[in-house]
């Protein structure tokens, strides 16, 4: 009798607390949210069921939790707090990304690097709320709506955090079609959500080619701390455009990101454990995390207006709104405001220029963040 | 509506009586087309005869042959007066092209009229057909050397 | 600690006042580059052409030993020139019929034409259907291409 109270007492119904049950809740929300309404399934069917491997309740000293040594979960998360994944991801990233739109109208770039304001104002209110400058940074890279991003981040600044911040990021770029319209809405009027564009002209591949290398070293050379993050996506970038690595850039874009994805996912998941997620720094960390994405937003959008006042060809601000790197969703968002407002209106390919200069901003924001607090 | 003096330079319509030439303007329009436009799809329906005016089209069929037609004259979509009527090739410009295009009920009804008419108009039909056999026809080869 | 006397106690506003400065910094030195890589390179193909420009076209042998009709009209070469896009285009259109395979198919080369980026993939593709640096296989593969690199007009080297 005494074994067999024993042995239960050591399974997951011994071992049980409330806490563990809402986190496997929470998994199960992420799940359903993925496969059922479609939010995001690569990333919050894995970060889901992460959750829920994360969240059994486990006999300590079996190497079975994330953080035990020796556990197939933490030599598997290692390439997450090393910040190993990340940079692998840019790799597909750049190497599914057509920069065509950016080089046929460079100025659109300017959006982008105005919605990283998201992050520093962010960052400042995070710290007027009580929060390490660390885990400020951690959370500000938030308003760069870039998961790899922030988890790259958080993994060298608040490794701690990584759980509630990487759902946050993940979350709320998943919510950009419910975030964004109504900050486009207010900080826009009828008449300039009219404005139409010129249609970009055509690039050729030659300045695609020679983009990604110019565009590395100018970048890395200005923040050097943003090398693993933007080396990676401008090489990725390369493979694609060259011709001549197609094999490589296949296998980046496809068998590469796939995995890095899954097992980022998983113990991504795995690493959101109950007394770090059921927190108030949890609750804080994604109301900071909804505010970024509209402070971003509105950056973006009042620096378009800011350029109507100088340029003889008008910008429609709400191409600014996509200068939030959630690519290509908030593309997406613009696409469909404008055509609310005249059907005849196609901003998709313009709005994709400052979508991609935002994954540039937001790496080089987070490289600067980074040097400056480690 | 298309100007005869404009068929009449035609290669398709060389040996045509002028009085076949003017039903055909009668029936007729101009059409433009862009780079990159599809005039038509393999296996949909054929509505139209269209013959070339300027640029270059390029007829590719579903086994993967293809032929670029670029000499003015030349007739495309001969399927919308052959049996089941519909096109056996997909058509894709390949520059900004002219056509002049006749609709097929337009046409029969001349062919119904005329029987002159439909036997000069059908005979040129069939040296296009034949011109283009070995392409929706030809069986793909076997072997394919990779160099 | 919080509010703004954390802020301070931080360095917050010099850290977000650098950080958006070096984030803008970045991005703009990037457009302007990008806004001029198009006349950048428009002038290193003026300076190809004008190094070229001096050299004349070849003539085989005394040209009174040729009969007329094969004997090279010096105005028809210099229209069928390609020029420096075209060359660039014929490049990349070797590289997609290399990975595709010869005899290989129009219709999927211009599918991987599009895929890569190449402008005016269509256009391109009637030139060199023209000028004989694509041709038509024969027999049974009729219908079906191969690219000529032997043809005189191409010239990889030069792009």
């Amino acid at each position: 009798m005494d074994l067999l109270l024993e042995f239960f007492r050591n399974t997951g119904f011994g071992l049980v607390d409330y806490r563990y049950l809402v986190m496997i809740g929470v998994g199960v929300v992420f799940i359903y949210l993925g496969v059922v309404k479609h939010y995001e399934p690569l990333l919050l069917v894995p970060i889901g069921f992460g959750v829920l491997m994360g969240n059994i309740p486990v006999f300590k000293g079996l190497s079975l939790g994330i953080y035990e040594e020796g556990s197939v979960l933490g030599y598997l998360y290692f390439g997450v707090h090393q910040g190993i994944y990340p940079p692998l991801i840019f790799l597909g990233i750049g190497a599914m990304t057509d920069f065509s739109y950016l080089l046929a109208q460079p100025r659109l770039m300017l959006l982008g690097a105005a919605a990283q304001l998201g992050i520093f104002l962010t960052f400042l209110g995070a710290l007027a709320l009580g929060f390490a400058p660390n885990e400020a940074g951690a959370i500000g890279i938030i308003g760069g709506a870039d998961g790899p991003t922030a988890i790259f981040l958080t993994a060298k600044l608040a490794p701690e955090l990584i759980g509630p911040i990487a759902i946050a990021a993940y979350s709320y770029m998943a919510l950009v079609p419910v975030i964004q319209p109504p900050v486009m809405y207010l900080l826009t009027s009828r008449e300039e959500r009219l404005i139409r564009m010129k249609d970009p002209r055509p690039v050729s591949k030659r300045e695609r080619i020679i983009f990604p290398v110019a565009g590395f070293l100018l970048c890395c050379f200005i923040a050097p701390a943003a090398l693993p993050l933007l080396g990676m996506l401008f090489f990725g970038n390369l493979l694609k455009e060259c011709m001549v690595t197609d094999r490589l850039a296949q296998t980046a874009r496809t068998a590469l990101i796939d995995i890095i994805t899954i097992l980022l996912g998983v113990t991504v998941g795995a690493s959101t454990q109950a007394d770090v997620f059921l927190t108030a720094k949890s609750v804080m960390i994604f109301f900071l995390g909804a505010v970024s994405f509209m402070v971003a937003t509105a950056g973006g959008l009042i620096f378009a207006k800011i350029m109507n006042l100088f340029c003889s060809e008008k910008i429609n601000p709400l191409l600014g709104a996509a200068g939030v790197s959630a690519v290509p969703d908030s593309a997406r968002v613009v696409q469909h405001v404008g055509n609310k407002e005249d059907p005849n209106n196609y901003l998709l390919m313009h709005a994709m220029a400052p979508n991609v200069s935002g994954v540039i901003g937001s790496a080089i924001g987070a490289g600067v963040l980074w040097s400056f607090l480690l | 509506m298309v100007p005869t003096a404009d068929l009449i330079s035609l290669q398709f319509l060389e040996d045509f009586q002028e009085s076949y030439l003017e039903a055909l303007a009668s029936i007729g329009a101009p059409s433009h087309w862009k780079e990159g436009e599809t005039l038509f799809h393999a296996r949909s329906p054929a509505q139209q005869l269209y013959l070339l005016k300027s640029g270059s089209v390029l007829l590719y069929f579903p086994d993967g042959r293809a032929l670029a037609v670029r000499d003015p004259g030349q007739a495309l979509g001969w399927s919308s007066l052959v049996n089941p009527f519909r096109h056996t090739a997909t058509g894709l410009c390949l520059t900004d092209v002219d056509l002049y295009q006749f609709p097929r009920e337009e046409l029969y009804r001349l062919l119904q009229m005329d029987a002159d008419f439909g036997q000069a108009l059908m005979r040129k039909i069939v040296v296009t057909m034949h011109q283009r056999r070995p392409y929706h026809r030809g069986a793909r080869p076997a072997e394919r050397e990779r160099r | 600690m919080y509010g703004l006397e954390a802020i301070e106690a931080a360095n917050g506003w010099v850290i977000a006042g650098v950080g958006i400065a070096i984030v803008y910094t970045g991005l703009v030195v990037l457009y302007a580059f990008t806004s001029n890589l198009e006349r950048i390179l428009s002038l290193l193909d003026a300076g190809s052409r004008f190094r070229s420009a001096g050299k004349s076209p070849e003539i085989p042998g005394p040209a009174e030993s040729l009969p007329p009709s094969e004997q090279p009209c010096p105005d028809e070469e210099e229209t069928l020139r390609l020029t420096p896009q075209q060359q660039e285009a014929a490049v990349y259109f070797e590289l997609i019929a290399k990975r595709l395979g010869e005899p290989f198919s129009l219709p999927l080369l211009l599918e991987q034409a599009e895929k890569r980026g190449i402008p005016h993939p269509f256009r391109h593709l009637d030139t060199f259907l023209g000028i004989g640096l694509i041709e038509e296989c024969e027999g049974q593969w009729a219908g079906f291409y191969r690219f000529r690199r032997d043809c005189p007009y191409y010239n990889p080297d030069g792009v």
